[in-house]
């Protein structure tokens, strides 16, 4: 049937329709289904059909992706566990007296929680409850606050564990627990940089994050005593990524040690009871399901794509593209930074895996390199407007006084910075690859 | 009316129903993995088939839930233009872009039933270590899944239907529907 149309048609029509039927709102599993089952049919007929079936089967026996239920899990547990409550307070006496300490706290705050869990949301929506209304109440700018918390927020996906990272490492075969390792340089370099920015903003214009008066500020006993906060966290954070990075469990074994870690810490802030547990459960059902039938649809997508060709195709495009391969690199960041406007990064990783890494590979790109630039574009998109995950819940958690036009401007600044930390990355990759390559150069 | 309405709401509690007790199955999964974490180090003697079952009961959990998620309207679609319109125009855009959910579905259908009766006919098990557990009924599921998943989209073209003929679409049979509590972040 495939000579009827030509592979140029094909394409276009390939990528057109996906991205016309996603814009009318129709659910991303059902467009990625449907075009497959259409396309399927136009390229080999429909004896293809059976693939549809047989790869589900195949992801329903992958054992790395039973991480992502216990990893969803765990970050469930945490965000109600009072874990966050108690970092936020020792954060307050810690930094409440440096301008502008209060939010670079806040995203110190949103590092270690990132270390304790796989995805994003949960930072945020912990933070935009108790950090957001303190910064406002002590007269913080509402934009340079709510863009603390929207980009440090994100960094779940990047700082190991990563829900992200297990489905990327799933597709492009690499090692789960290299990427992981290649997280946290970044991770910790984004921390760096967006504190730099609020402490260089504060100093200069104080009025945006006032210190606390001196009456305010703790003495140095109870500053002690409330350093207690941070054990269950670093105990938390060295079970799950000791396990993986000393190599006594897999990626998948950690995350069960993970949820046992949430629970010890629910218990002992007396958080822990079958309602939290069942309300748990029911959200991390919900989220799995989610992510996985918009799996299994995308590997359903990504056998037509590739049994139609396309690929030698979209890979003599990008040869147009000007300034080798620096110039795909950018181009491809670009795309990245446009979806990430409007998709969610699970729907975007799996639509653009399929094109952007044969162009890795021709371009003689590191693909765990390549996979940490994804996910630092994934960050940002979750508080690029107009449609961002983080934009969403930090609305739904802020004072009434804060507006959506707050939010949507919050994140300007907070946006360059990161990615100034993307061409950080890309100019010195040892950021991320110093990490993977101390820890499993045996 | 009210036998389709009767139906509706049949597909929509059992999908509920599904999605609620289902979930306890992380449970499972997270004892046996820690289960087989902590075996290895302390008596040095792993649990040989937990690696095996986890993956099949991991199987059935992941997809089990899709007809539960359209029950809430909760699989992952753009709002950018679709936010905005109006209940009746979401009907007629969802009526009118169906074919790719029933495409999809139909096929799934056909090919997971084939796929089943063939792992059934053989009482097929899996050889991948010395504990051979039998995988037919994880296999089977693909087809109860889609069939869920299946019904519980004829429900929803119902009710889009009958929005553009101005009827009124009772929530509590054909959805949205909201088993309330445990609402909040629900992304990566």
């Amino acid at each position: 049937m495939a000579d009827v149309f030509s592979i140029e048609l094909l394409t276009v029509l390939f990528f057109g329709l996906l991205f016309a039927f996603i814009m009318l709102g129709v659910p991303l599993t059902f467009v990625l289904g449907g075009l497959s089952v259409i396309f399927l049919y136009f390229v080999q007929g429909p004896i293809a059909f059976y693939l549809i079936a047989s790869k589900m089967w195949d992801l329903m026996e992958t054992s790395s992706l039973i991480a992502i239920p216990l990893y969803v899990f765990m970050a469930m547990l945490l965000e109600r566990s009072g874990v966050a409550h108690d970092l936020y307070r020792m954060m307050h006496l810690w930094w409440g007296g440096v301008r502008g300490g209060l939010a670079i706290g806040t995203v110190l705050i949103c590092t270690i929680f990132a270390a304790m869990s796989g995805i994003s949301g949960a930072a945020v929506v912990t933070m935009g409850t108790i950090a957001l209304p303190q910064m406002l109440q002590r007269g913080y700018d509402k934009r340079l606050a709510l863009g603390a918390i929207n980009a440090g927020g994100g960094w779940g996906i990047l700082i190991p564990p990563s829900i992200l990272m297990v489905l990327y490492a799933l597709i492009t075969e690499v090692s789960v627990g290299k990427l992981f390792a290649a997280g946290v340089g970044p991770g910790l370099l984004l921390f760096a940089l967006v504190s730099l920015y609020i402490g260089i903003r504060c100093w200069f214009q104080p009025q945006l994050g006032p210190p606390l008066p001196a009456d305010e500020r703790a003495d140095w006993g109870e500053k002690l005593r409330a350093l207690r906060s941070v054990f269950l966290p670093i105990f938390i954070i060295f079970i799950v990524l000791g396990a993986i990075f000393g190599g006594f469990a897999t990626v998948t074994e950690a995350a069960a040690v993970g949820v046992f870690g949430a629970l010890v810490a629910s218990a002992v802030n007396r958080k822990l009871s079958w309602r939290v547990v069942s309300e748990a459960v029911l959200r991390t059902f919900r989220l799995t399901t989610i992510i996985t039938w918009i799996v299994f649809a995308a590997h359903a997508y990504s056998t037509a794509y590739t049994a139609m060709g396309a690929e030698a195709f979209i890979t003599h495009l990008t040869e147009q593209i000007p300034g080798g391969k620096w110039g795909a690199l950018g181009f491809m960041m670009f795309v990245l930074f446009i979806l990430g406007m409007v998709l969610d990064p699970v729907g975007i990783m799996l639509i653009t895996l399929p094109v952007f890494l044969p162009l890795v590979a021709s371009h003689g790109f590191d693909p765990i390199w390549f996979g940490i630039l994804f996910v630092v574009m994934m960050e940002i998109s979750y508080m690029t407007p107009p449609f961002g995950f983080n934009l969403f819940y930090l609305r739904s958690v802020a004072p009434p006084d804060v507006t959506m036009k707050d939010i949507y401007w919050s994140v300007g600044p907070y946006t360059l910075v990161e990615l100034v930390g993307l061409f950080l990355i890309v100019l010195f990759p040892a950021i991320a690859l110093w990490l993977p390559n101390y820890l499993f150069s045996g | 009316m009210g036998a389709i309405t009767a139906f509706a709401r049949t597909i929509t509690t059992v999908n509920a129903w599904i999605g609620r007790t289902v979930s306890y199955v992380v449970l499972i999964l997270f004892i046996l993995l820690l289960g087989d974490v902590i075996m290895r180090y302390l008596t040095e003697s792993p649990i040989s088939w937990s690696a095996q079952a986890s993956k099949l009961i991991f199987g059935v959990y992941a997809i089990i839930g899709g007809g539960y998620l359209l029950a809430r309207r909760d699989h992952v679609n753009v709002d950018l233009f679709y936010g905005n319109f109006s209940p009746r125009k979401k009907a007629i855009v969802d009526i009118a872009t169906s074919f790719l959910f029933f495409l999809f579905l139909i096929i799934l259908l056909k090919e997971s039933f084939s796929l089943a009766s063939d792992s059934i006919s053989r009482w097929e098990v899996s050889y991948e270590t010395t504990w051979r557990p039998p995988i037919w009924p994880s296999k089977s599921m693909i087809f109860v899944a889609a069939a869920l998943l299946f019904l519980q989209g004829v429900v929803k073209l119902i009710a889009d239907i009958m929005i553009v003929m101005g009827l009124r679409v009772d929530e509590t049979a054909f959805g949205p529907l909201r088993d309330g509590e445990g609402e909040g972040t629900e992304t990566v």
